[in-house]
């Protein structure tokens, strides 16, 4: 672990989220193939304000995002045997999981009409404010990457979190379309180097 | 490309390419891991608390779940776990009773279906000893009436045979009366003098005693009687065989001792030509 994270934890107290805490995840994935679902509370309670948070954050709607969480929690325990550790994170999987349901009904039609005849000033209201309930821990981290160039948290902000595509994503941010990937790539270098995640 | 992965914006053959690349490369899933790792720290900072009644819910939804599930399961395996789950039941009452009802089912079908098979092989069996019967009775009766045919046959033919004789002008009817001593005694001798036949009729004598017999003879004038054979009872007109030629005064029947004798010894019946 590099210099610039243990900081980052000294700094601001351990954010369970982040979940550096390996024994919970291989307790819960051992739970799972197990079919325990003591599992489910285990995530409930270690990642479920992280998980809920992420799809809060893509579909902006407090209730519908709920449901989601609800939708996100089942499939993770239906499908907990498709996931392999050797290809990453049970955390990784899991926000993925969630991502990719939110984006799902993101995408809908049903949710883009909804979309439109909600007030424009309460959708920029809420992207200003990237979280709903502050947690002491995450205060830090939101200032640790508020640290970001503006650019490169929004093209994190606008792949990650609103589920655009490549071509979407140069429209939205009036770039060309090869300086998308450079621009995410050169954002989440940044990132790592500030979480001091890995070699960079 | 790693970063485009880990945001899920690859196409599936790009999704393909990049995993095996993790898979070979150590350093490669290094950096991806990496990657994830400080996208997933990035995403905490939207932290946000779920009410408790969440978890609830979502408990019930799994349950839910895990029911359906496990009714399709159920579904599924029915069939082929039936009978191990009878015999691992048996011990509860209730499902003793309930899941056995199928097999006992199959059983008395099988049960039936066998004693249908029995009895249809009893009644053919049956069918077959009854027809076998008739037809041998069948048999029997036409082989008699065939016998009886031939009799018939054979009897009208005597009969015909007689009625010619005795209807033919050529042959002489000769009556042979008893003697006073034997006077209920009755014969007749048909003669043919063209062609020397003989035909006897003795059909109302008695039969001799066992160590006697009749015998026949024809009288010529100035000679000893001829014998023309021996005989006891005759149902019919019989042809005899000796021929005689020249005139017949008279025909003649004895009494002799069995074998017939040369001369008559005691002669009981006469009928002149």
């Amino acid at each position: 672990m590099c210099f610039a994270y243990s900081q980052f934890i000294k700094t601001f107290g351990s954010v369970a989220e982040t979940s550096h805490i390996r024994p919970i995840e291989d307790k819960i994935i051992s739970l799972l193939h197990q079919r325990d679902k003591r599992a489910v509370e285990l995530i409930y309670t270690h990642y479920g304000g992280t998980l809920l948070g992420v799809i809060s954050r893509i579909l902006k709607s407090e209730e519908l995002a709920e449901d989601i969480f609800q939708d996100a929690m089942v499939k993770i325990w239906k499908n907990a045997a498709s996931y392999d550790k050797s290809r990453g994170r049970l955390f990784t999987w899991m926000i993925n999981i969630c991502r990719n349901l939110a984006i799902d009904v993101l995408r809908s039609k049903k949710f883009q009409a909804t979309l439109k005849i909600q007030n424009a000033d309460q959708l920029v209201s809420s992207e200003n404010a990237p979280s709903y309930s502050f947690n002491p821990d995450q205060i830090g981290l939101v200032e640790l990457v508020g640290k970001l160039k503006p650019e490169h948290i929004a093209i994190i902000e606008i792949i990650y979190y609103k589920g655009h595509t490549q071509k979407e994503a140069a429209e939205a941010l009036e770039i060309p379309l090869g300086t998308v990937k450079t621009r995410l790539r050169i954002a989440l270098r940044e990132l790592r180097q500030l979480l001091g995640i890995g070699h960079t | 490309m790693l970063e485009l992965y880990a945001s899920g914006l690859l196409s599936p053959e790009e999704i393909g390419e990049v995993e095996e690349m993790v898979a070979k490369y150590p350093e490669v899933k290094d950096e991806l891991m990496a990657i994830e790792e400080s996208l997933a720290v990035h995403a905490s900072q939207f932290y946000k608390a779920p009410k408790p009644a969440l978890l609830d819910s979502i408990m019930a939804r799994i349950e839910e779940e895990e029911e359906k599930e496990q009714v399709e399961v159920q579904d599924q395996t029915q069939v082929q776990d039936q009978t191990q789950t009878q015999a691992e039941e048996s011990t509860t009452i209730g499902d003793f009773q309930g899941k056995k009802e199928p097999k006992v089912r199959k059983f008395n079908l099988l049960s039936l279906m066998a004693v249908a098979a029995t009895l249809l092989l009893l009644i053919s069996v049956i069918s077959n000893v009854v027809l076998y019967q008739q037809l041998s009775e069948t048999e029997q009766a036409l082989a008699s009436l065939q016998d009886q045919q031939d009799t018939n046959v054979k009897e009208f033919e005597a009969l015909r045979t007689n009625y010619n004789i005795v209807t033919d002008t050529a042959y002489k009817p000769v009556h042979i009366h008893g003697l006073p001593s034997h006077e209920n005694a009755f014969a007749t001798v048909y003669w043919n003098p063209i062609n020397q036949a003989i035909y006897l009729d003795a059909s109302f004598m008695d039969a001799p005693d066992a160590d006697k017999t009749y015998q026949l003879w024809a009288i010529k004038a100035g000679q000893d009687p001829i014998s023309l054979g021996v005989f006891d009872t005759l149902d019919s007109l019989q042809d005899v065989a000796a021929k005689i030629g020249g005139d017949v005064a008279a025909f003649a029947v004895s009494l002799e001792p069995k074998g017939g004798s040369e001369q008559p010894t005691d002669v009981w019946m006469v009928g002149n030509v």
